[in-house]
This record gives structure tokens, C-alpha cells and sequence, in this order.
């Protein structure tokens, strides 16, 4: 080849790994480049100029024209919502027409919710529940939507003969909740190598077992699922029974009766496809939290990601989880205490969907599967 | 009739639930706009679509008024943020128009204008399909669509595949391999219409780097605040040209045409390019999202040759045909192919009085240049050049003004009134009649109405 034209080349290899070099976040910050402060635009909803309120509004240009964001800020009341917001108010009307032909008139503060169910429903109708915004799930505690969860089929408690259906009902449950947008799954093969590891000691759902579980797979959640055969003239149940794995609690059960069709494939699938999102909304309304992976120079990794909604610069609490209150004499339960601070953390890097890098505020020194919430 | 409608939704819902139930989020938006436009002539409605605007001594029907209205530049579009992908989010993007009937009898005709899809990283982009060229990054904002209406900017969306990155958090670079604007699928082109390009064997290479940094405040461009901006931008092509091939072109080099048949001699492959570099000015800028007062100015200015690839030239005159010898074998006068040179660029100046009432002020102009008007005595009439076709009449210059008046109540809404000079350059006069003429004009009133969804 002419030497010419090697030169060139060459040049041009330099030239381009040494812009995808300077474009690297991390050589950047190897370099020691300042790290870049989140642009004020991505997070300010609103702002006061010249004493007009300005708001963020979606730009009608965005990719219609070359290089155009997709937000912008217009002086409120001018702001631009886009066809999605129209159907949305649209729907809002219709939704309202119908109350008033039913007679029930519809409060306007209720509205909103009304219209936010019969959008949720319908999406869930046509298998789109992934598309409904966790942010706009009532009940929701937590700015950070994303959860992560596992469904597990008590099998060792099913009656012989049942296990096979109560795999069906698992397996139905978790493709179900795969379609919601907000929430991670984990696998079949992740859950079986963690109840390897963890042995659960006596009946599956014990809070040690629940909260040892949570630790091994890094999750938020357990739907426990089981099969009860018919007796005594009843057709049989279908259950699931939601845990959470800070403290170990229940936090919902739903038992259906399989009816007149009895217990079988058809009636476990569409039981999993009407109630999982039941389960799922019912996580989103529980505190939300994470767990220390390990310590390492320094900065603390959590199993918190892009996923959660969790973005560099949020503080978290490390916690050390309130301890359970019960009366001697009846042993029955108060409560819990309490969580008890133990430190704070800053997050430095979000790295992928599911794990993030902070550095230490204060406390200390922190260890594997410690707590973390939001600040 | 509503039986193969329900066939045809329900397969459609089979291929589109799946995926929508994948996305993150799934939008339908565009716009209506109406336009109701008065021309002084009778001109193409994009204004510039090579040969622009008619000789003032051509035939009486296109020298008078003309008043029309249309909905066809109404566009729609799909937006798909997908499921997160080797750490990128994914973005697809669809835009439809109205405009593959250009007749403007109301005969509108669905066409593809955008459909892409690309991989964002923190500070990288791979973007596939068809989209913006680069190198039409700067538009400007007209009543009249901004991008192929003004003369010296440079207009093409073009199927390609385009890696961006960011580097020292100011600094863009880009390059793109795209589709060459020439060729066909089924062949090469017609016998009769060698004009342009025939099936390119290399893809067209565009590469820009791009500084842009708030240095002393935003000025307004499209509605929003925009810092200080420097751009280059390159492109190239090389289209192959069929070699003994005879047309009916006429000579160059006198006015009134003479015809002559030439015959390009042998197969030449050409390279076409194009170099732009582009300014964003704010003169009175805003610190604030508050756009009042603003006062800003966006220049774009380029050379290169065979533009008909850009839409700053017609493909009959983007190449002319060079005198070599007389071939007494073929008995033919015997030609090489040129690409017309040009130059080109535009100056946008936007004023906001308030944040719903602001002024636009372009001015854009194309010219070619490089042209000579040498004589040889063996060539046909002893005029050493010619055009490839006999329907080709060389522009010399093409320079658009406007002048556009906006009101933007709300962001969905955005009306316009417009006044726009348009004249045009030939390089020859003709006479028709007893009217010697090298150039023509036309004046527009032009009112626009927007709602966006």
C-alpha cells in the first residue's frame, strides 16, 4: 500500500482513539477532569424568571428537526404535552360523561386517579402493563420506582401430585410481572441457586428464611406461590403471598378459589396474568431500599442501579433495620423499632442498570448486605 | 372493505404489541400546518427545485399571479424509546409526510421522510437508517419549510449509519457512511438520462466536528436558548458517469443556445464534495430560559462541486460536457464530463420581542463559479462547452430573501406570515419573442399556520 496513504491512516486511528479516549467517562476522571454536575434542566420541574414561571415542557421539534432536545422550558400555561397527554385528558372526559350518565358524579380531585386506573387497565388488558409510569402508581413511597424481585414455588410444601402446577403458577407470575417496566426478576436459575445456598430452615415464608433469601439474590421482594388441592367439596385455591425483605413481612396475599373449571393449566395461567400487577403495584407502596454489595477502596458498591431511578449525587442512609417488638407473655407482635442510622453515602457512579459506586460520608465501616435507604 | 380494515389492524396489532409492550414509551406526534401562498409567477412550492424560478421573458402562463392553498407539508411521526441495550438506550423514530405526489393538486401521497433508530451511550451515538444528513444540521426557520426552500443550504436526508462523539464535554465529532445520492435499483439509469450519476460504487462519507459552549449567554434558535456553536462539516462522493454516450445538449459559451450532439468519449467517475462551516451568534443574549429580547444570528456558508447531491443544483446542470476532438471513426464531436462548482451559504437573524412574538430575517444565495468561456476552434461552432441535456439552461446565481413575522401563543401553536423575494440567475440570455432575458424573479406573501401533537 502507498506509504501515503499508511501515514494517513494511521494518523486517522490516533485521531480517533484519541477523541474516544477524551469522550471516556472513566479516563476522564482518571485525567482528573472535574466530574460534569447534573444539568440544572434535568431536574428543575419549574423556575421563576423575571416573575413569570417558566416549567419544562416536551419540545415539538425534538427529532423532527437535526440536534433539538427533547425538553425545553416555556412560560407556564404555554407548555406543550403531546398526543399521549391529549388521549389522557380525552379519556378524562369520557370517563367523566360516563360517571355522570351512571349517576355517580365524579369529585375533580378524584378524576385524575380515575382516569390513571382506566388507563392502567386497559394497558394491562392488552398486555402493556410495562408501559404504565411506577411514578404514577398511588401509594408509591419512594422517588426511586425500580424494584427487584423473585417468585418461588413453595414446593416442598405443595401435596404431591401439585408441583407441577404450582411450577406453572410461578413460572405465569414472574412472565407477567417481566412486562412491568419498573421492576427487575430475577430467573428460575438465580432462585434455585439461592435457595441452594440458603437452605430455608422449616416452612419456606419464616421471616429468617425470607430475609436470607433477599440478602442471597439482592431483591426487595418475594411471591411466595402455592397450590391447594380441593377438599371437602371446595374446587381448590390458587395463592400468592408477597414478602418483603427488609423486615421479613407479609405484605399481601391473594387466595382465589379455582371455580367451576377446576384446578388446571388454564386456571393458574390466567390467575398469574390478572394478579400479578396486584403484587407488583402492592411492592411499589413498600419502603424502598438496597443492599451493600461489598467495600472496596474506599467506596462502598450497592446492588442499585440505572433501574431504580437512582442518579449520581443522591445520599443515601445506611440503615441497620428496626427490631421486632412482641409481649412476653402472649408473644404477639407490636411492631418494629425504628431503623438505626449507621452512616451515609454518596452516590459517585451509577454503573449499569443494577449497580452503582458511593462514596462515604459518614459511619462505617460498612459490610456486604447492610441496608440502604433513601436519605 | 371493513372486513380487510379489521384483517389488516388485527395484524397489524400482532406485530406492534409485542414491541410496544417492550418499549419504555411509545409516542404519536407531528404537526398540521396549513399554508395558504401567493406567488407573483407560477413556481415550484418548495421554491428551489432546480430550474428555480423561469425566465421574466418565458411564455405568458407562468408570468402571473397565483393563489393556492394546501395541508400537504402536515407530518406525523412515531417515537419509540426501547428497553435498555448494552448499557445504551435505545431510541427508534419514524416521520411520514404528505408530499410523494409533488403535483400540489391535492393528491397527497404518504412518504417516508425519517426512519431510524440509534443507541445512545453517556457521550456516544450509533445512529442507523434514514435521517438528517449532517450536513444539514442547520436550518433555517422559515415559514416555508426553512431546509429545502432557502438557497445555500444544503438539504438531504439520506439512509445512513452515523457514529457521534462527544469529547472535553464542548467538542462533537461525526462521520457517517450514507447511501450515494445517485444510482437506481433496477439498473443503470434510462439511455435517454444519463444526467445524473449511474449506481456509485462507494458510499458517501460525511464527517463534521462541532464546538459549542455558553461563553456569554444564549441567543434564540427554534424556540429554545442556544450558546455559541462552531461547526465543519465535509462530504464526499464519487459517482461513475456512462462513457460512450451521445446526448442533444447544446453549446455553451453564447447567448440563445445552439443545439449539438456530443458524445462523452469514455466512463469517468467524478467526485462530488461539499465543505460547510457554520456560525450561532447570540448578539443579545438571555442568561435565563427567558427568550424576550433576544437578538441572534445563524450563518452557514459552503463550496463544492456536483451539488445537485445537495439540492443546490439540478442534476442536468450539476455536470457539463468539455470539447476534446472531433472522432472521425465515430464521426461524433467527442466530450468529457465537469462537475459544475459552486458556492453557497445563508445568514438567519432572529429577534424576540416577547417569548410568543419574535422576527426572522434569511438571506441565502448559490452561485456557481470556476466557469470559463474559452473557445476552440474544432469544437461545434467553436464553443468548447455544453450542457448534457437539451433542456438544461445553467443557473449562475440563485439568491432568496425573507422576511417572516411569528406568533406562538402556546407551544402547540405557531403562526406565521412570511414575504419572500426570489430571484435567479442564468448564465446565458434567451430571447423569446422579441424579450431578451437572463434571469426571473418572484415575489411571495405566504401565511402558515402550525399545530403540533
Amino acid at each position: 500500500m502507498d506509504q501515503g496513504y499508511v501515514r494517513v491512516l494511521r494518523l486517522l486511528i490516533i485521531l480517533g482513539l484519541t477523541l474516544c479516549l477524551a469522550g471516556c467517562t472513566t479516563v476522564k476522571k482518571w485525567a482528573g477532569f472535574p466530574e460534569e454536575d447534573v444539568p440544572p434542566e434535568s431536574v428543575e420541574e419549574e423556575v421563576v424568571i423575571d416573575g413569570k414561571t417558566y416549567v419544562k415542557s416536551r419540545n415539538p421539534y425534538y427529532l423532527t428537526y437535526p440536534e433539538q432536545p427533547e425538553f425545553i422550558y416555556a412560560e407556564k400555561g404555554t407548555e406543550f404535552y403531546g398526543m399521549q397527554d391529549y388521549l389522557v385528558k380525552a379519556l378524562a372526559k369520557e370517563v367523566a360523561k360516563e360517571k355522570k350518565k351512571a349517576g355517580a358524579a365524579v369529585p375533580p380531585d378524584k378524576l385524575q386517579e380515575l382516569v390513571r386506573q382506566e388507563v392502567e387497565r386497559v394497558l394491562r388488558e392488552q398486555g402493556l402493563g410495562g408501559m404504565v409510569y411506577a411514578s404514577r402508581v398511588a401509594g408509591a413511597t419512594s422517588a426511586y420506582p425500580g424494584r427487584a424481585m423473585a417468585v418461588i414455588p413453595a414446593l416442598s410444601e405443595t401435596p404431591s401430585g401439585y408441583e407441577g402446577l404450582n411450577r406453572t403458577l410461578a413460572v405465569s407470575v414472574n412472565t407477567a410481572l417481566q412486562k412491568q417496566k419498573d421492576l427487575l426478576v430475577v430467573d428460575e436459575g438465580r432462585v434455585k441457586s439461592a435457595l441452594g445456598k440458603v437452605t430455608p430452615v422449616g416452612k419456606l415464608a419464616t421471616r429468617e428464611n425470607i430475609k436470607a433469601l433477599g440478602d442471597a439474590l439482592g431483591i426487595q421482594g418475594i411471591i411466595i406461590t402455592r397450590i391447594i388441592p380441593p377438599e371437602k367439596g371446595t374446587s381448590g385455591f390458587m395463592v400468592m403471598e408477597l414478602y418483603d425483605t427488609f423486615l421479613g413481612n407479609k405484605v399481601k396475599s391473594i387466595v382465589e378459589p379455582a371455580g367451576e373449571a377446576g384446578l388446571n393449566m388454564d386456571t393458574v395461567t390466567r390467575f398469574a396474568q390478572r394478579d400479578a400487577y396486584l403484587m407488583a403495584g402492592e411492592l411499589r407502596t413498600q419502603d424502598w431500599f438496597g443492599r451493600v454489595e461489598f467495600v472496596q477502596d474506599d467506596k462502598v458498591y450497592l446492588n442499585l442501579g440505572l433501574n431504580t431511578g437512582l442518579k449520581v449525587g443522591d445520599r443515601l442512609k445506611v440503615v441497620q433495620p428496626g427490631k421486632e417488638i412482641t409481649n412476653p407473655a402472649t408473644h404477639a407482635s407490636l411492631g418494629f423499632t425504628a431503623d438505626t442510622t449507621q452512616g451515609e453515602l454518596k452516590v459517585a457512579e451509577i454503573i449499569g442498570n443494577n449497580a452503582a459506586a458511593a462514596t462515604i460520608l459518614s459511619g462505617g465501616p460498612f459490610k456486604p448486605n447492610d441496608k440502604v435507604k433513601a436519605d | 372493505m371493513k372486513k380487510k380494515l379489521i384483517i389488516t389492524l388485527a395484524l397489524l396489532s400482532l406485530v406492534l404489541v409485542p414491541f410496544m409492550a417492550q418499549a419504555v414509551e411509545f409516542k404519536l406526534g407531528g404537526y398540521v400546518k396549513m399554508e395558504t401562498i401567493w406567488d407573483s409567477t407560477n413556481v415550484d412550492k418548495n421554491l428551489l427545485r432546480f430550474p428555480n424560478i423561469g425566465r421574466n421573458n418565458a411564455p405568458g402562463d407562468a408570468q402571473h399571479g397565483r393563489l393556492k392553498f394546501t395541508a400537504q407539508n402536515t407530518r406525523m411521526n412515531f417515537l419509540m424509546k426501547g428497553p435498555e441495550v448494552f448499557g445504551a438506550k435505545t431510541t427508534g423514530f419514524i416521520e411520514w409526510d404528505f408530499e410523494a405526489r409533488g403535483d400540489n393538486r391535492h393528491n397527497e401521497g404518504l412518504r417516508i421522510r425519517h426512519a431510524m433508530f440509534r443507541l445512545n451511550w453517556p457521550e456516544t451515538e450509533l445512529m442507523l437508517g434514514k435521517y438528517w444528513s449532517m450536513l444539514t444540521e442547520e436550518i433555517p426557520e422559515t415559514v416555508n419549510f426553512g431546509a429545502c426552500t432557502t438557497a445555500g443550504a444544503p438539504f438531504l436526508r439520506t439512509p445512513q449509519i452515523r457514529l457521534t462523539q462527544k469529547f472535553l464535554g464542548d467538542w462533537t465529532v461525526a462521520v457517517a457512511l450514507a447511501e450515494p445520492v445517485d444510482g437506481r435499483w433496477n439498473g443503470d439509469e434510462p439511455a435517454g438520462n444519463a444526467n445524473t450519476g449511474e449506481s456509485s460504487e462507494t458510499p458517501q462519507v460525511n464527517a463534521k466536528i462541532k464546538y459549542s459552549k455558553d461563553l456569554w449567554g444564549k441567543g434564540a434558535y427554534w424556540g429554545k436558548p442556544r450558546p455559541f456553536s462552531a461547526r465543519v462539516a465535509f462530504s464526499w462522493q464519487r459517482s461513475r458517469y456512462t462513457g460512450n454516450w451521445v446526448t442533444a445538449g447544446r453549446t455553451w459559451g453564447q447567448n440563445n443556445y445552439v443545439g449539438v450532439v456530443a458524445r462523452q468519449r469514455d466512463q469517468q467517475y467524478l467526485d462530488k464534495w461539499l465543505v460547510e462551516g457554520s456560525l450561532f451568534i447570540p448578539i443579545i443574549p438571555t442568561y435565563t430560559k427567558n427568550l424576550a429580547g433576544t437578538l441572534s444570528l445563524l450563518t452557514q456558508w459552503w463550496v463544492g462541486q456536483g451539488m445537485d447531491m445537495w439540492l443546490e443544483d439540478s442534476n442536468l446542470t450539476s455536470t457539463y460536457l468539455v470539447f476534446q476532438r472531433f472522432n472521425p471513426i465515430t464521426a461524433t464531436f467527442d466530450y468529457d464530463r465537469e462537475l459544475q462548482r459552486r458556492w453557497g451559504g445563508f445568514a438567519q437573524l432572529t429577534y424576540y420581542f416577547t417569548n410568543q412574538w419574535f422576527l426572522n430575517a434569511v438571506y441565502g444565495i448559490n452561485r456557481g463559479f470556476d466557469i470559463s468561456n474559452e473557445r476552440d476552434p474544432n469544437a461545434p461552432g467553436g464553443y468548447k462547452f455544453a450542457t448534457v441535456n437539451a433542456a438544461a439552461d445553467p443557473v449562475k446565481m440563485n439568491q432568496h430573501y425573507y422576511l417572516a413575522l411569528y406568533y406562538r401563543p402556546i407551544q402547540a401553536l405557531k403562526f406565521g406570515l412570511e414575504y419572500t423575494y426570489v430571484r435567479t440567475d442564468y448564465f446565458q440570455y434567451t430571447t423569446v419573442q422579441s424579450e431578451r432575458s437572463d434571469y426571473g424573479d418572484n415575489h411571495r406573501l405566504m401565511f402558515g399556520g402550525f399545530f403540533f401533537f
